[in-house]
């Protein structure tokens, strides 16, 4: 492993450790060169003085040549036991005494050399003058002196130097062990942080700040920097998502307009196919007193089933109608929208349920009095419509549907406990219920548990609408506890009128010229039958040239039409341009438009150009004589 | 005095051997200086030895006229020496104050001298000698029996070819010289005596 590579902790040691430990040699080196260097002086020093002190003493015998006495003044030399060999010079340079004692002429110097003191081959050796008075030389001693007292003194400095750098060095290692964390900490939490981060993608999580130095500043650096990561990441994936979102809700829009489409087409088919039959039963109902109990009995349920068939393609449209952005809020009672949705999903509820062998019942809680907010009736009934066929789908083992209505008190900011401030509507259910996740997730568009079954987009249509009536929703539920379904809608402060329920059957009005337009000849035949038979008289015109062709003429005969009713859907000429005409030709003939549905209607509650009056398709008897009493 | 002992109990076992190394002496130091066959190795040390008393005493303040007056050394009578003591002096300087060598017959004439060595010619007139020399500051050596013990200062004594020196210390004070002790160490102390 390299250097580079080590731990930085392990680092640090090391180059605190490695810098005292060259300090202290450098010092110790430096302490000890210099101790040699004065040492050295010192034995210079030392040694010559006493070279001074012997040469002194030595004047006498060399200029009395007293050999014994030389000897014996060299051999006090003993007393310094540095000294290895000492001799003295006479004047002619010969030896003439010598230390110790004995020793042949070859252990010396041939001849003095010049005055003074220097190093040889591990000796200081030095020759000095033996002079009585300055100048007169009488000779000259030498003094050779080992260095044993400065190899010992090195050996003992080398052993404290050793001895110093190994104490000193584990005190630095225990101390560098502690104080290197001062640096390395930071950086490891960082680093550990650094980790973290790229190996969770995890942004939320920060490095320990330890202090304001350096590496306290790269620490709120790096913890600002991932904290602004962390944003743009959170931005992005919220963009991500949205842009998901919108992506799937346009192809699922994409998706709903052509089965809208499709729909509408089947839609209008299915409406012209009934009405011949709607038109004939209610006809006969009303006017053949003389029917058997059986045959009666057989054209109500006909009857019902051509209204249950009318409803069902009225919620097919209500589905995938597309929607408008501009809402007309209307009064609404939500008792009886409550009532209108019971009936009208009772096929899915009751029949379905019971092809598939389970049971359903449905009852319904109603508060006793009208429950009127402002709003979408039939938003409402479609957002109750997708609540109770969730709750249906909820119950695969059958169970109870409650339908609920009542006041809440007291939950609207600002209102006072006992206030009523909410109109409630609940959808409850004793199915399966929702685990956390579910009860969070429900209302996301596409999300559903029904798999390919389902379309993900009940609830969030419920939320839609809710959103758009200012009302709130919630949802009490656990799983294998059912689910209940709230909505809250806030009640006005007004008392709102109500519109008037069904009045009574009008009677058929006084006869009247009718032109009836379609490109349905059933159709036209049986709306020309039941029309005669409340009195009036009926042309009839197939096809929207045909209505145009007729309405002109009478008009030139002087036999005008008091009314025209016509199909809207016609090839060539169609319902829009007939009116133009007839209201062109005589702007005060109302035209009444009888339509399958949607196709080319303006904004809901608005009325189509030249047209007076909108007729849905199959009609009504009772619509038609509604309709024809206000000519 | 351990020292004194031994030079002593050394002198008298060499006593007996005293011609040989006598004799031993004598050709080694001619076959350094050649030109002194003439003199005998023995003077020659005594040349020196004169010469070398000049670092070894100290004169009286007075004693010279001035700071560069010359240190004479005289030789009173025959002179044993020769030319061999005007070499060693040559050129030869005590501080300031060359050396001179002057020679003598007369002993009035060798007042003037710092250094006096007094032949052995001049033994038996050793007592007029000093009278005329009397309260002068200049050391007188000589080399013939009884020389210090009548009142001369330095006398040269050969004791197993070796010269040894006796020294009148108080002859020596008497005029106001100072014999340095490294000088005393080597030599006999020895008193005038009375006969």
């Amino acid at each position: 492993m390299r250097f580079q590579d080590k731990p930085i902790g392990l680092k640090l040691t090391a180059i605190i450790l490695g810098t005292s430990a060259v300090v202290l040699l450098l010092t110790c080196t430096a302490f000890l060169a210099y101790d040699v260097f004065a040492f050295r002086k010192d034995s210079v020093r030392q040694l010559s003085t006493l070279g001074e002190i012997v040469a002194t003493n030595s004047t006498g015998v060399l200029a009395f040549a007293n050999q014994d006495d030389a000897t014996e003044i060299l051999a006090a030399l003993r007393a310094e036991r540095h000294i290895v060999a000492a001799c003295l010079y006479d004047r002619q340079g010969r030896i003439f005494a010598r230390y110790p004692a004995g020793t042949p002429d070859e252990a010396f110097p041939a001849a003095p050399e010049t005055d003074g003191y220097h190093f040889e081959s591990g000796h200081l050796v030095g020759f000095a003058p033996v002079e009585q008075v300055l100048g007169q030389r009488l000779g000259t001693l030498y003094l050779k002196s080992d260095m044993a007292a400065l190899y010992d003194r090195l050996r003992l400095y080398a052993g404290i130097a050793i001895l110093v750098i190994a104490v000193s060095s584990l005190v630095a290692y225990t101390l560098s062990r502690k104080l290197q964390q001062q640096i390395s900490r930071p950086i490891l939490a960082l680093a550990e942080t650094a980790k973290a981060v790229s190996d969770r993608q995890d942004y939320s999580v920060r490095a320990q700040k330890f202090g304001d130095d350096e590496l306290g500043l790269l620490t709120a650096a790096f913890n600002h920097m991932l904290g602004q990561i962390q944003e743009q990441n959170m931005a992005l994936q919220q963009a991500y998502d949205d842009l998901r979102q919108t992506q799937l809700a346009i192809t699922q829009q994409e998706r709903l307009r052509a089965l809208g489409q499709m729909a509408s087409g089947i839609a209008h088919d299915i409406n012209n196919a009934i009405s011949p039959a709607s038109l004939y039963v209610e006809s006969l109902l009303e006017r053949e007193p003389n029917l058997s109990e059986r045959t009666r009995t057989y054209l109500t349920t006909i009857q019902r089933a051509i209204d249950d068939v009318a409803q069902t393609v009225r919620r097919l449209r209500e589905f995938y109608r597309k929607r408008e952005p501009q809402l007309t809020l209307t009064p609404v009672d939500l008792n009886k929208s409550v009532e209108q949705v019971a009936d009208l999903t009772r096929a899915h509820w009751a029949y379905t349920a019971q092809q598939r062998g389970i049971v359903i019942r449905m009852t319904t809680e109603l508060a006793p009095a009208q429950l009127a907010v402002m709003g979408v009736e039939s938003e409402i009934r479609e957002a109750l419509t997708n609540l109770i066929f969730n709750a249906v789908d909820a119950m695969p083992e059958g169970g109870t549907l409650t339908l609920r209505t009542g006041v809440v008190h007291g939950r609207a900011p600002g209102a006072g406990p006992a206030e009523p401030s909410f109109a409630s509507v609940e959808v409850s259910d004793t199915g399966t219920g929702m685990d956390e996740e579910t009860r969070r997730r429900c209302m996301e568009p596409f999300f559903t548990t029904k798999g390919e079954r389902g379309t993900g987009l009940g609830l969030a249509m419920v939320y839609g609408t809710v959103r758009r009536h200012d009302a709130k929703i919630e949802i009490d539920s656990a799983p294998g506890r059912g689910t209940t379904v709230r909505l809250l809608f806030p009640l006005p402060t007004t008392v709102l009128e109500l519109p008037p329920d069904d009045l009574p059957g009008p009677r058929p009005s006084s006869p009247l010229r009718i032109l009836i337009v379609d490109d349905d000849a059933v159709l036209l035949d049986s709306l020309a039958r039941t029309l005669a038979e409340e009195g009036h008289a009926v042309t009839q015109a197939n096809g929207g040239q045909a209505g145009v062709e007729a309405f002109l003429e009478a008009q030139r005969s002087q036999r005008p039409f008091a009314v025209v009713i016509t199909d809207l859907g016609m090839p060539h000429v169609d319902g829009h341009r007939v009116a133009s005409v007839v209201k062109a030709a005589s702007p005060g003939t109302p035209v009444f438009l009888l339509t399958g549905w949607g196709q080319g209607l303006p904004a809901e509650g608005g009325m189509p150009l030249h047209v007076d009056r909108v007729l849905t398709k199959p009609p009504k008897l009772r619509e038609l004589r509604e309709a024809l009493a206000a000519v | 005095m351990p020292k004194r002992f031994r030079q002593l109990r050394l002198a008298a076992v060499c006593r007996l051997a005293a011609w040989c190394a006598a004799s031993a002496l004598v050709p080694v130091a001619a076959a350094q200086a050649p030109a002194q066959t003439a003199i005998s190795a023995e003077n020659q040390l005594k040349a020196v030895f004169l010469f070398n008393f000049a670092q070894f005493i100290a004169w009286p303040q007075g004693a010279f006229q001035s700071l560069q007056s010359p240190i004479i050394i005289g030789v009173l009578g025959d002179d044993p020496f020769g030319p061999y003591l005007d070499r060693v002096v040559q050129g030869e300087k005590i501080g300031n104050r060359p050396l001179v060598v002057r020679r003598y017959l007369r002993a009035e004439d060798a007042a003037e001298c710092s250094i006096l060595f007094i032949s052995r010619s001049e033994a038996g007139d050793f007592d007029r000698v000093k009278e005329k020399l009397k309260g002068r500051s200049l050391l007188t050596v000589g080399d013939f029996a009884g020389f210090a013990r009548l009142g001369g200062m330095v006398r040269f004594v050969t004791e197993s070819g070796k010269i040894r020196l006796r020294i009148n210390v108080f002859a020596a004070k008497a005029v106001g010289l100072t014999i340095s002790s490294k000088l005393l160490a080597h030599a006999t102390i020895v008193a005038t005596e009375d006969n």
